[in-house]
């Protein structure tokens, strides 16, 4: 009833709030975040491409990295690095964890030793390991050297969990380890949410884990938080079009046609939302790359072949793949239309999608 | 051939029975470089650290001088130690001129650019995922500064090894700063130089087989800290 009660104050109180956030490398803006807030007790996945300034956003909510303008408030407070206020509340766990080079025991232990819990510490570190699947007498006295890859990660996992922190970042925690590996890491993060009320930030190029976990998902493209929701990326060079369209070459000769943005730099970036992209079985196989140019508003009619399907548990939603060209869509459909289509990988289908669909960044 | 086998030979007698001279140079060389290292440690570790660590402006060219002083010349560090601590010097008052004390100024003075380049080397290599896995466990500032040198150990130990040999065969600074005096100054460079110029190869070879054992026995002593 307690802990009931402690996870709802804190779902109620933002233990980040960014306000006009941005971090420059030079002259490269690598974020620029204007309002986040991220409830207490929540899961938040992170999503996008490489580059897109996930880690970074990682490293900002570390409190490793300071931001170039604005502000970040953690737990409703101004904190800096190595402030108290953060120090052992917030854990960042990498891809590509750094394991000192010590015994595992060592490494389980070397936050709670800083801390001052050196009371019980064999039990702690015991229990750590334990919660990601390894035996404290199989592995305590183990070295760095000796473990393989997703032993490593889920040492580093263990050696956070063992602090209870507040929040626990994931940087894509499961990226480079075996299946068996990473689902304990999984189930690992979701009892740290479960039993103390963690908060978890997860950022994963495994859209369906995140949309089967999370709590909200933000979208990141090249440092910004885009809209939420399932995105296909078409990144420039776009090329002008007489009739006052440019065009995206996607392969295959087929070309998506968008109305242009305002700003009229070739190489900007459209996102078009899952929602916007319809589905038809391509039953006479015969292909149609100039679109419907016979309404005003442009159609776009592009000739694929699906390629993956996958159920989202959540939403009971078929993820599905399409290969246009070179380039891949992405869509949510709903099962009974699946079905109804008869839609299997290796279907070839046409997708539709109106010149005017895009979000131009 | 035959004045080279035989100075071996007499070369193991010597060290075996114990020959008062050579001992004498071989503690002079132990205690003058010993203390030498100690102090460039002391300056060049914390130094090396900051360099390899932090970001700042004109840390390239503080890097340059620092690798330009690697290759500075023992008898130009001897001359200008010579004219600092001369009686005519500024530091004439300190009395270091012909003692162990003014080689140990000078040894220091060469080996801190050894030591706290390959220092700032070192730590520059590290891998930039310990400082954010360090910050990520709780880590403080103090703490963040000596798990760090703790993880760059070995290559901090090659360092000193490095700087160990250098101060240790040099034979310019003990030999203008020193003055090569007998039972007092004289190391075993300066020992090797002025007993090959006497044509006594005997005494010459054994020093030199006493410096080869005291590098071979600090690489020793690395290599058993790196299994460890």
């Amino acid at each position: 009833m307690m802990h009931q009660q402690t996870q709802q104050q804190q779902q109620q109180t933002p233990v980040y709030q960014f306000n006009r956030v941005d971090l420059f490398y030079g002259t490269h803006r690598a974020l620029d975040i204007k309002a986040l807030d991220i409830a207490g007790g929540s899961i938040t996945g992170l999503a996008g491409p490489n580059g897109s300034g996930k880690s970074t956003l990682l490293k900002l909510m570390t409190f490793a990295e300071q931001p170039t303008h604005g502000e970040i408030l953690f737990n409703g407070k101004k904190e800096q690095p190595f402030s108290p206020g953060v120090r052992f509340k917030i854990s960042l766990l990498t891809q590509r964890p750094y394991l000192l080079k010590r015994t595992v025991f060592e490494n389980t232990a070397y936050g709670l030793k800083i801390r001052g819990t050196n009371d019980n510490l064999e039990t702690e570190v015991a229990k750590a390991l334990t919660k990601v699947g390894l035996s404290f007498d199989d592995f305590a006295q183990r070295r760095w050297h000796e473990l393989s890859g997703g032993e490593a990660q889920r040492v580093a996992l263990a050696a956070r969990l063992a602090l209870r922190p507040q929040v626990l970042l994931l940087d894509e925690p499961t990226a480079s380890v075996d299946l068996e590996s990473a689902q304990l890491i999984r189930q690992a993060a979701l009892a740290a949410r479960n039993e103390w009320g963690t908060t978890l930030v997860i950022a994963s190029h495994d859209r369906l884990w995140l949309d089967e976990i999370c709590d909200s998902t933000i979208q990141l493209f090249r440092g910004k938080a885009i809209k939420p929701g399932i995105h296909t990326v078409l990144q420039g060079p776009w090329i002008d079009q007489e009739d006052g369209l440019r065009s995206f070459p996607l392969g295959d000769d087929q070309y998506f046609f968008a109305v242009p943005p305002a700003a009229k730099e070739q190489d900007t970036v459209g996102l078009i939302d899952n929602l916007q992209i319809s589905v038809n079985v391509d039953k006479d196989g015969t292909r149609d790359t100039n679109g419907n140019r016979s309404n005003s508003r442009f159609i776009n009619q592009l000739n694929g072949i699906v390629t993956q399907l996958t159920l989202d548990p959540k939403t009971l939603k078929v993820a599905t793949t399409v290969k246009v060209g070179d380039h891949r869509f992405s869509l949510r459909l709903d099962g009974t239309k699946v079905a109804a289509l008869a839609i299997h990988p290796g279907t070839r289908v046409t997708i539709n999608a109106g010149s005017d669909c895009l979000t131009w960044l | 051939m035959d004045f080279i086998l035989a100075g071996l030979i007499q070369a193991m007698e010597l060290l075996v029975t114990g020959d008062d001279a050579t001992w004498s140079a071989v503690m002079a060389t132990i205690k003058v470089s010993t203390c030498s290292m100690l102090m460039s440690m002391a300056a060049g570790l914390p130094l090396g650290f900051l360099l390899g660590y932090f970001d700042f402006p004109g840390k390239r060219p503080l890097r340059t001088v620092l690798d330009t002083l690697l290759a500075l010349p023992t008898v130009f560090i001897g001359l200008l130690v010579y004219a600092f601590i001369s009686s005519q010097g500024p530091l004439g008052d300190f009395n270091l001129l012909f003692t162990l004390g003014g080689i140990a100024v000078g040894q220091t003075i060469l080996a801190f650019p050894v030591v706290t380049a390959l220092t700032a080397a070192t730590v520059e290599g590290m891998d930039p995922q310990l400082k954010l896995t360090l910050v990520s466990l709780g880590a403080g500032r103090r703490n963040i500064i000596t798990t760090c040198l703790w993880e760059v150990r070995f290559g901090i130990l090659a360092a000193a090894v490095a700087a160990y040999g250098r101060v240790m065969t040099e034979v310019g600074i003990s030999m203008m700063v020193g003055g090569n005096i007998k039972w007092h100054t004289r190391t075993i460079t300066t020992a090797i130089a002025l007993e090959t110029g006497k044509g006594m190869f005997a005494n010459g070879i054994a020093l030199g087989l006493v410096l080869i054992t005291i590098a071979f026995a600090v690489n020793l002593s690395l290599s058993f800290l790196r299994k460890q």
